[in-house]
């Protein structure tokens, strides 16, 4: 049967897919990939439907072994990818046949590799999802991080490889994943509860990555801002983005695993077309972030789903 | 519009309107978020993905492509909730089987000795009264419950413990919660359920909401330990019929 089989899992290597949006109002963390535009590419690529669940891979790639043939593909974080040794590739779809080696080399930017393959992983449903939620134990494999030795079958595909080799990404619309890179964001829903000067601070400098950030979160070091009163509220609803800023005046970016309620002060929340460059940004690496207008975010997305449009229809296409 | 005033709209990034209402935990005020989701939901407005209520506050998640942030917030202040009862809801108490067994409570010999209660007391005051679930949230369907007795309301530990097992059952100030999952906590231990209250493989995966209340009954720690299917089943039929 065609599969994937895992010789190294790499850092912290999980299967992801568009996450538990539909079970948040039960309580339930997202998930999902934190590059979910990587991600989508990636899909389209290899001629799956964009949210079909993919290999996510922090820092260190893994290895895995190929044992059908179709086509892979590698968005996302270039960790220098590599098929039987040779150098291939990224944001294109990849021809391969039983007993090709996919290995990763150099680290070159970004956090987060993805791994798409053509058919798509065979992983069990899960309130709605096959995102790995490790902190909860459910979702991919048991729950679990990749090891070596899993096996992952690999669902007939809709469009023959034939179809979809050396497919590609015009190298414009690849997202520049920066060591300083510049993140927009809406202030609020709690930023009145933020001294002027202390936003101002905000958005007039840089924060670093720290080394304890993780799917959850990612806590940020910087100038310390200050709140009026207090750092706490009533507990409400987080979603993915939001920028939390507890007592101590660090702020904290909510991820992808982010808990959906909490008690802390959100100065603001990224806007949702530059997620990805947030997630992408590794310990020691320095975000700026630039507010922008509800309206301008908006319109962002709505190019952003434009383009989108246009990548499945041409798969549409072909099938 | 006078309509308006009881909650205010603030925008949560792109996608996210939260509409909240008076800075204040109360049954009162959380009942408005419950049935303020009740009436969004009957007007089926397109564009509205999810709606996330919490404690006084209901996050609507809409496509910005379907539907435009101000048409949203003109098509909900049309709502009027000036004419709700709290007989409005019909109340619905979740029982849940609990074990005070010393193994399973290590808080409760602290509280005995920083309040002068007795174990039998202090249990009797905490199982006397039906919990209000104001919220389900954190990461697995954590019910947010209150308002505790004030003779038994502390602030959280100030170092939380590294694991604390699935169906403990804790407090904090004025709320008690059920960890629905094995994971690190900050509350004060005082009892366990070996009942299931968060399954991921069932549907729904919680059998709270927010909104029902919560009563705890005391059990031996050999039911608990021994809890099954049959005194599972004989439990819903007495209680959740």
């Amino acid at each position: 049967m065609a599969s994937i089989k895992c010789i190294k899992p790499g850092l912290l290597t999980t299967i992801q897919d568009k996450g538990r949006q539909a079970y948040q109002s039960m309580g339930i963390s997202a998930s999902g990939a934190m590059d979910k535009f990587a991600m989508r590419v990636g899909n389209i690529l290899v001629g799956n439907p964009e949210y079909t669940p993919v290999i996510e891979s922090a820092m260190v790639g893994p290895v895995i072994e190929m044992k059908f043939e179709g086509c892979v593909s590698i968005t996302g974080a270039n960790f220098s990818p590599k098929l039987n040794g040779d150098p291939i590739e990224m944001w294109k779809a990849i021809h391969v046949t039983p007993g090709d080696v996919l290995s990763f080399g150099r680290h070159i930017a970004g956090c987060l590799t993805y791994i798409a393959i053509s058919g798509g992983l065979k992983i069990p449903t899960i309130l709605g999802s096959c995102s790995t939620f490790i902190r909860g134990g459910y979702g991919g494999i048991s729950g679990r991080a990749l090891k070596a030795g899993d096996e992952i079958h690999v669902r007939e595909p809709r469009i023959s490889y034939k179809k979809l080799v050396r497919k590609k990404l015009v190298q414009r619309y690849i997202l520049d994943y920066r060591e300083n890179a510049t993140v927009r964001f809406i202030w609020g829903p709690q930023d009145d509860r933020f001294t002027e000067e202390s936003k101002e601070v905000f958005i007039h400098s840089s924060y670093k990555v720290s080394t304890q950030s993780d799917r959850m979160g990612y806590r940020m070091q910087g100038p310390q801002l200050k709140h009026v009163d207090s750092p706490d509220i009533l507990s409400d609803y987080i979603c993915p983005g939001a920028i939390q800023v507890p007592g101590e005046g660090q702020p904290i970016i909510l991820m992808a695993d982010c808990q959906m309620t909490g008690g802390y002060t959100k100065i603001g929340v990224v806007i949702n077309v530059d997620f990805p460059l947030a997630a992408q940004c590794k310990p020691g690496d320095k975000i700026h972030f630039e507010p922008i207008s509800v309206a301008e975010a908006q319109d962002l997305m709505k190019q952003r789903e434009r383009f989108f449009y246009f990548l499945n229809k041409q798969n549409e296409a072909l099938i | 519009m006078m309509l308006t005033k009881q909650f205010t709209f603030h925008a949560m990034g792109d996608h996210v309107l939260n509409i909240k209402f008076e800075d204040l935990l109360s049954v009162d005020i959380n009942t408005k978020v419950q049935i303020l989701r009740k009436r969004i939901e009957s007007l089926t407005i397109s564009g509205i993905e999810e709606m996330i209520p919490t404690m006084n506050t209901l996050s609507v998640i809409y496509n910005p492509l379907m539907i435009d942030i101000q048409e949203l917030q003109d098509k909900i202040k049309t709502i009027d909730l000036s004419d709700i009862k709290n007989s409005e809801e019909e109340k619905t108490t979740i029982h849940i089987p609990v074990t005070f067994a010393d193994e399973y409570a290590p808080d409760i010999a602290w509280i005995c000795s920083e309040t002068g209660l007795t174990k039998n007391e202090f249990i009797d005051i905490l199982t006397s009264k039906d919990y209000y679930v104001y919220m389900i949230g954190f990461i697995a369907a954590a019910p947010y419950m209150g308002d505790t007795d004030e003779r038994i309301r502390f602030p959280r530990r100030k170092t939380p413990r590294v694991k604390v097992k699935k169906g403990t059952i804790s407090i904090a100030e004025k709320m008690t919660n059920i960890y629905t999952l094995e994971s690190p906590g900050g509350w004060h231990l005082v009892g366990w359920t070996p009942i299931d209250v968060f399954n991921c493989r069932k549907s729904p995966p919680s059998r709270l909401k927010s909104g029902y209340y919560v009563k705890y009954d005391p059990i031996s720690k050999e039911m608990a330990e021994n809890w099954s299917e049959n005194l599972q089943s004989e439990w819903d039929e007495k209680w959740h019929q």
